[in-house]
């Protein structure tokens, strides 16, 4: 039997692992957020946008850009307190009402317009065919989410959850590697087009890492019954 | 909630066959097929060290070719404009940073910043002195 002075050790290696997973998390999603207000001044004067010139011509593509970042912000916001075991054990309406609030901002307003999006992505075919699987992809993750905590399943819950958080992220996770790659002295095209890459890709593959490790604990936890 | 699950599978599969008629529509145009040619085009003087005219391997002689004009300027006595003082344009590729603005999707670009150098040819002269 573990004493307490390991058990401590323990608890402590735990809270600083997850300091260091949750602390960038938090600074580069609020970071995200700040650098999109500025879109809602409605100027053409982003390179962004004056990169996608014909595209913002068309006036569904307009309002689906900006419906999309209100959305996606909405989303990494909101998200951030949904994994808080602090705030789902003492404020349960805080989980529930700010989860309400991102499923209803990823099935109606962000996947749809994502996905109209993603036929005009940036890259070539493969590009776009990934944008349109992280669009499906998350409405799918999303409605499974609330399926199951509608039928009162938590864990299958957490799960889906996990999956539509990490394709959230795939917004926050690209910004980083291609801030990384453009330092590293990448041509842009090449840059995007492998930062996109590693983002839905390594975001998938560590959230199924967590799903793995949360569930082989969960699974332990029979076998000490 | 069954009903609003239902309108959300319903936006997906009309944003999805809205998005492909759209997308066959405008990919025969021009303008969208070179819609990111442009910008590959572009960013390629951006990432080559940039020179001006006046600093390549050839011009620079051109800069210090007036500099003897004008010594031969002043033997004859003979008022020319001043060309020699032109002050060189040199564009300087800044080292790579980062602020919390690149934090976006939009494309990084390096800046480039043109700098106006006087070379004067006194300087020159007095370092080839203290060199001997």
């Amino acid at each position: 039997m573990p004493n307490s002075r390991m058990l401590t050790l323990q608890q402590s290696t735990r809270f600083f692992f997850k300091m260091l997973f949750w602390l960038p998390v938090t600074v580069f999603s609020l970071l995200l957020i700040y650098n999109t207000v500025p879109y809602f001044s409605f100027s053409k004067d982003f390179s962004f946008i004056e990169e996608r010139g014909l595209l913002f011509e068309n006036g569904v593509y307009h309002a689906s850009f900006y419906i999309h970042i209100f959305a996606g912000a909405f989303c990494i916001l909101t998200a951030l307190v949904q994994f808080s075991r602090i705030i789902l054990k003492k404020a349960k309406p805080i989980h529930r009402w700010s989860g309400r609030v991102y499923v209803f901002a990823v099935l109606f307003l962000g996947a749809p317009t994502g996905l109209y999006m993603s036929f005009f992505a940036k890259g070539s075919v493969w590009e776009r065919s990934l944008f349109l699987f992280m669009a499906g992809f998350w409405f799918i993750s999303t409605f499974y989410g609330l399926i199951t905590i509608l039928k009162k399943n938590v864990l299958a819950h957490k799960v889906w959850m996990i999956r539509s958080y990490a394709m959230a992220m795939t917004a926050v996770t690209f910004r980083v590697y291609h801030i990384m790659f453009y330092l590293l002295g990448w041509d842009h095209l090449k840059n995007y087009e492998l930062s996109l890459w590693i983002s839905v890709l390594g975001n998938m593959l560590i959230a199924e890492w967590i799903i793995y490790r949360k569930s082989k604990s969960y699974l332990q936890t029979f076998s000490t019954l | 909630m069954k009903k609003l699950l239902f309108i959300g599978a319903v936006l997906m599969v009309g944003a999805s066959i809205y998005g492909f008629v759209d997308y066959s529509k405008t990919k025969h145009s021009k303008r969208f097929n070179d819609l990111y040619k442009e910008t590959e085009t572009k960013e390629q003087p951006a990432a080559q060290p940039a020179i001006a005219e006046e600093d390549k391997p050839g011009s620079g002689l051109k800069t210090e070719i007036p500099e003897v004009k004008k010594e031969a300027v002043k033997n004859s006595n003979v008022s020319k404009p001043a060309i020699v003082k032109k002050p060189v344009k040199q564009k300087i590729q800044k080292p790579r940073k980062i602020s919390y603005k690149s934090f976006s999707r939009a494309p990084l670009r390096e800046p480039v910043i043109e700098k106006t150098i006087n070379i004067e040819p006194a300087k020159k002269e007095s370092v080839k002195t203290k060199e001997q």
